[in-house]
């Protein structure tokens, strides 16, 4: 009997560790794995979580999700301040079968997101938006694939002026838009885009409707192909090309200026 | 008993190998990995993994390379020699500083220095001053990396060494500089005594909170040359005082906020 004792003991101890409250402490870089686990305290690079939204419960504001190795991490409702990185390592896979956003950013004003290296799949339509802005400052897009949701690829309708959008170096294709900007409670929106392709969305690539508040979307070394609409720009909104240096393909509709490289 | 004394044995050889002076030898590639690696004296072979850049840069040859195995957290690092560290691919490359006194890379070498940095994740968690700090060296190549969060600078290039030339290409560097403090932002060209010059190709420079590039030329010749490359979200695009200078190359440039000071256009060839 007597060996069998401390191991109750330390049992006991691992258990009093695990007991104290879920926030109590959060971590500056949280890990997820596709073969992680999301229990209260996750996300050590030994403990890593297995979703992007467990890892967001461990992670500090500010700080850093990243992905270990290859995995489906799910939607995720980004809350604070965070980056999510999966360049590399990962396909940060996010498969959106819900028929709302795979990630819904409400983040406090002056509050910077940023995504890069993510894959976000809705399903041929099953998902809803791939990348829904409603309130915020500033949010990065990088490095990642957004296709095959209904509505849009992004949508950026935050209420929190001045809310910024900047997508680098991804893939928008095939949902029903590529990216739509509708500032909402007169807020001013804006969507920069640069060196990434909007292809084979089934409405417009990309769009701005200023019916709400100032929107608008600057475009540079883009491709806005294989819609019907290369461009919509609605009730006043502003499209800025930059360079010249896009393709576009498809309609404009409304007005466009033309920013000169410099 | 015979077991045990075995063990002892072994373990003292284990012991008098490692109690080697810790540069005896360096390595050419060591390698780092958040989570098999250990830092000491015999740390670096593919098999024996370091776990911070600090610890494989202590073992490693001048002129080698620091490489990442995995994915990883690998610490401030201070770079006193020519070195590669290279994380693309396999890792996030990752320095997660919450130092309110030191930068997360700090190249502090002599002249003839070269160091090439790619595929890092550089994150100041809105604590830390500057992502890169270049006190002294002569070539510093910034490639695939990211580098946000930080309170002073994302890269901050003050070197003695004349010239130094420092090259940003396909990278990101973006939510730097303390709100509201025009005096900070993205990259910050301030040479001591020397010509630096900072060339930054296909890169985006967003969302800083003075500036997102400024060349000061008070006390040396300060001069910064873009290519393809973003400069938007900070009050102020681009900042040329005392004599620092500017070339966009192209055109080819996207830049927003205010110019000030003189910059020239140099064509495509």
């Amino acid at each position: 009997m007597k060996p069998t004792w401390p191991l109750w003991l330390a049992g006991a101890i691992v258990f009093a560790l695990w007991a104290v409250p879920a926030n109590a402490t959060t971590m500056n870089r949280v890990w997820v794995s596709g073969t992680g686990n999301d229990v209260a305290g996750c996300g050590a690079i030994a403990s890593p979580c297995a979703t992007f939204t467990g890892a967001l419960t461990s992670v500090a504001a500010g700080g850093e999700i990243d992905c270990l190795s290859p995995g489906d991490f799910g939607n995720v409702v980004i809350s604070k301040p965070v980056s999510i990185v999966c360049d590399g390592v990962s396909n940060g896979g996010i498969i959106n079968n819900t028929g709302n956003d795979a990630v819904t950013i409400n983040v406090p004003s002056g509050a910077v997101v940023y995504l890069s290296g993510l894959d976000i799949n809705g399903l041929s339509g099953a998902g809803a938006y791939g990348v829904n802005v409603e309130t915020g400052a500033t949010v990065y897009i990088v490095h990642s694939t957004i296709r095959g949701f209904s509505q849009a690829g992004v949508w950026l309708e935050s209420t929190t002026s001045l809310t910024r959008v900047i997508i680098k170096d991804s893939i928008i294709v095939n949902n029903g838009a590529g990216v739509l900007v509708e500032a909402q409670s007169a807020a001013t929106n804006v969507a920069l885009i640069f060196d990434s392709v909007v292809d084979g969305n089934s409405n417009f690539a990309a769009g701005a409707d200023a019916l709400g508040g100032p929107s608008v979307i600057a475009v540079e070394n883009t491709a806005l192909t294989g819609s019907p609409t290369g461009l919509d720009l609605t009730n006043g909104a502003t499209g800025e090309l930059v360079g010249p240096s896009n393709a576009i393909a498809g309609a404009i509709i409304g007005t466009t200026t033309s920013v000169p490289f410099k | 008993m015979k077991t045990s004394s075995a063990l002892a044995l072994a373990s003292a050889i284990v012991l008098a190998l490692c109690a080697v002076p810790a540069n005896a030898t360096t390595l050419n590639r060591t390698w780092v990995s958040a989570t098999t690696g250990a830092d000491g004296s015999m740390c670096g072979a593919i098999t024996s993994p370091c776990l911070t850049f600090a610890g494989a840069l202590a073992n490693t040859a001048v002129g080698g390379e620091v490489d990442c195995l995995g994915p990883g957290d690998f610490g401030t690092v201070q770079i006193n020699q020519s070195v590669s560290i290279v994380c693309d691919g396999v890792s996030n490359g990752g320095i997660f500083d919450a130092s309110a006194s030191h930068a997360a890379v700090t190249i502090e070498g002599v002249s003839g220095t070269v160091v090439y940095l790619s595929g890092l994740d550089l994150n100041g968690g809105n604590t830390a001053p500057s992502g890169i700090f270049v006190i002294s060296a002569s070539t510093v190549y910034i490639v695939h990396s990211s580098i946000r969060g930080f309170t002073a600078y994302g890269v901050n290039v003050a070197s003695t060494v004349n010239p130094t030339r420092v090259i940003i290409k396909d990278s990101i560097i973006v939510s730097n500089g303390a709100t509201g403090n025009g005096n900070t932002g993205g990259v910050y060209v301030s040479p001591a005594g020397a010509t630096n010059v900072v060339s930054v190709l296909n890169t985006v420079i967003d969302g800083n909170a003075g500036f997102a590039a400024q060349a000061i030329g008070a006390d040396g010749t300060s001069a910064i040359a873009l290519t393809n490359s973003v400069l938007t979200g900070s009050p102020t695009g681009l900042s040329l005082e005392a004599g620092g200078t500017a070339e966009f190359i192209g055109p080819s440039n996207v830049v927003a906020g205010a110019i000030t000071g003189t910059t020239t256009s140099v064509s495509f060839k």
